[in-house]
């Protein structure tokens, strides 16, 4: 028995090791950099936390992170979720869309967005075609609302949500659904009541891996957001560029803690839905 | 933080060594000691007179030695291929080269600095100074080359605010300045003053680029040019104060009516002008034919008409009053392994005929004053700044610290509104 308790922790050892230099240790300084118990630090405080929140700045780039992350994730669930279930039925074609539809996943970030900056500048090809018919493009590079950060996002964020929620989709028993249609359940409430529910761990992950990556994002922003106000990701490395390390590791722990809230709703969702579906047998 | 200890540096510096730079040349350029961990060089005892007959011996020792350059186009090719040639040829001393980013090369000599190793690089041409400027070595460079006897002392001892008092040596002239589409923007319409500036972008609403100051130099060089230009006297010197701490600045910058006029002038001229994310993105907006007129470097504009990345027809001036200028240029670590290979190698980057390689094939403004603009073939000529307005136009920047405060007011008062 004690030779099992002695045994498990060093089992253990190589994978939990492995996490706590690669993922603890750097998440460990950044935090206790942000409370300035760093190198550089002058001892425990919270106001370079507090700064993130009082600094205009630094507020406002913390929304439009938020913004960055939320709005794309919001409208590539309303059309990767119709396009999932459209994945689902049998129509001509079907295997080249399947094949297609990925394509944008291999593409990366960086590429993403010079591409959407190429085709949708002022200036730039569409406006180049346009032009012949007397038209223009609107201002959707540089613009307040950062339209064409959430476009690029868009075009690299469907597919891989999509992917996902496709296959949650099709692993729900083909008979569910003819089940309830034949209990008297409408198609929408079938859906809705039946498919939806039991795919939701699918697109909870989904959603929640989609806010994450583009809470970070860097490229899109940098090349085609607003000059103002910048993601924390651009202040973060504007930052490094002065070599304000406290200003890294602040912004750099707000943005982990928004993320880890993140993370707990989605937990807190998938066990309420898994709990609810439980009950409803 | 570490700006507050660069500003701090810059502000003991200033202090130690007040105007008279040239008093002891064979004393440290800052602090009360040499700082450097190879001590094979007595650097007490050398001067422009005894420069090679001391390094030479003790370099050919050293055998080789490495040497990072950051990215502009003219000063790569200049070091690839013709000063680092030259140099092995003439010394039979082996250079390493990397071309190696200023954000990404100066934290490698930070941690090496940090733990005590020697640094990656015997000598760093870069766009910053390091943040503690002790990693730099603080030696006279500009008062004991003998490749630096004619630079423009303007350009000797101060970089963007910081007194490094001779340890950076500037290698690379470059201006901000307005660029604009002669094909568009003719005659009367150039842009002459701020008002002109101002007047053509009403006329011509989104027709004006200017780089955010947030992200590109020829945007903060601007704000930098306007402050210059519309504050008071009074205000001007307290902000080109080179040892003005954080309370000074925020006193100035945020307590005092000194920036209002400039606050003022943006917010006019952004109701018709674009705002950018960076140089390179004011010029491609140019190259889109979307703006004609916009702020840019003038060595980058150069490089992006010669690569036929922006019309021919694009050229540049200076506003009236100014818009700031200077040199980039090249430190030795103190560090570093290879003190003597590095203390020979940084001459010869200033050697006449590199420079005047480098004016002529690259239009590459030279630090040195007996190499003028003359030297650049008649074609290139044009796609620079007019020697007259070249002369009189310069102006230098504020400490970085101000340079950030004022970025983070302008940010406030006027990308906020």
């Amino acid at each position: 028995m004690r030779r099992m308790a002695l045994d498990l922790p060093l089992l253990l050892l190589p994978g939990v090791g492995f996490l706590v230099l690669t993922f603890g240790l750097p998440l460990y300084w950044a935090i206790t950099g942000s409370l300035g118990l760093g190198a550089d630090g002058t001892g425990f405080t919270l106001m370079h936390l507090a700064d993130i929140f009082l600094e205009t700045k630094f507020r406002k780039g913390l929304m439009m992170s938020l913004y960055y992350a939320i709005a794309p994730t919001v409208l590539t669930l309303f059309v990767a979720i119709p396009l999932a279930m459209l994945l689902q039925k049998s129509f001509p074609g079907r295997k080249l869309f399947n094949g297609l539809y990925k394509i944008p996943l291999a593409i990366p970030s960086i590429v993403a967005a010079f591409m959407v900056l190429t085709l949708i500048e002022q200036g730039g090809f569409m406006d180049r075609v346009l032009v012949h018919i007397g038209l223009s493009m609107p201002k959707i590079v540089r613009d307040q609302f950062g339209i064409g950060v959430i476009l690029s996002t868009l075009w690299k964020d469907i597919p891989f949500m999509t992917l996902i929620i496709a296959g949650a989709f099709g692993a729900i028993p083909k008979d569910m659904v003819p089940a309830a249609r034949s209990l008297g359940a409408s198609r929408t409430r079938a859906f809705l009541m039946v498919e939806l529910p039991l795919a939701m761990p699918g697109v909870t992950a989904a959603t929640l891996l989609c806010f994450v990556k583009s809470i970070g994002n860097f490229a899109a922003p940098s090349l085609l957001g607003p000059a103002y106000p910048l993601p924390l990701s651009i202040q973060m490395y504007d930052a490094y560029r002065e070599g304000d390390w406290i200003a890294i590791y602040s912004m750099g722990t707000v943005l982990i803690i928004v993320s880890f809230i993140v993370l707990g709703a989605y937990y807190a969702l998938t066990a309420r839905t898994l709990q609810h579906m439980k009950r409803e047998g | 933080m570490q700006l507050k200890c660069l500003a701090a540096s810059a502000a003991v510096i200033a202090a130690m060594t007040g105007a008279a730079h040239a008093a002891d040349v064979t004393g440290p350029a800052f602090g009360d000691t040499f700082n450097v961990t190879d001590t094979s060089v007595d650097l007490s005892q050398l001067t422009r007179e005894n420069f090679y007959d001391v390094l030479v011996p003790l370099a050919k020792k050293d055998g080789e030695m490495t040497f990072y350059s950051y990215w502009p186009p003219a000063p790569l090719v200049v070091f690839q291929n013709q000063i680092i040639p030259a140099f092995e040829k003439k010394y039979g001393i082996k250079v390493h080269f990397n071309s190696v980013e200023t954000n990404v090369g100066l934290p490698q000599l930070d941690a090496a600095y940090k733990e005590g190793k020697p640094s990656p690089m015997d000598g760093y041409f870069s766009s910053d100074l390091p943040a503690d400027l002790n990693e730099m070595a603080n030696i006279r460079l500009t008062d004991i080359l003998p490749n630096a006897a004619d630079l423009d002392p303007s350009l000797a001892y101060e970089y963007r605010g910081i007194e490094h008092n001779g340890a950076y040596v500037p290698f690379h002239g470059n201006q901000t300045v307005i660029a604009f589409n002669s094909a568009f923007v003719k005659g009367d319409e150039v842009p002459q003053t701020f008002e002109d500036l101002l007047a053509y972008s009403k006329a011509n609403p989104g027709k004006v680029a200017i780089t955010s100051p947030l992200r590109g130099g020829s945007g903060s060089g601007f704000l930098t040019a306007v402050s210059h230009k519309l504050m008071s006297d009074d205000c001007v010197a307290k902000w080109m104060d080179l040892s003005a701490d954080e309370a000074a600045a925020d006193k100035l910058v945020n307590n005092s009516e000194c920036f209002a006029p400039v606050w003022a002038y943006f917010n006019d001229l952004l109701e018709t002008a674009q705002i950018t994310n960076g140089n390179t993105d004011t010029l491609n907006l140019m190259a889109n034919g979307v703006a004609n007129v916009g702020t840019a470097w003038e060595d980058l504009t150069f490089s992006y008409v010669m690569g036929n990345q922006l019309p021919d027809t694009v050229r540049v001036t200076i506003l009236n009053g100014g818009q700031p200028g200077g040199a980039e240029g090249a430190f030795i670590p103190s560090n570093t392994a290879n003190l003597a290979a590095a203390l020979l190698f940084m001459d010869e980057i200033l050697a006449p005929e590199h420079q005047a390689w480098k004016l002529a094939g690259f239009a590459s403004r030279s630090p040195k004053t007996e190499l003028d603009a003359s030297l650049i073939p008649a074609e290139a000529q044009k796609l620079l700044v007019p020697a007259d307005i070249y002369e009189e136009g310069r102006i230098s920047n504020a400490n970085p610290v101000m340079s950030r405060v004022v970025r983070d007011a302008f940010a406030a008062n006027v990308l906020d509104k």
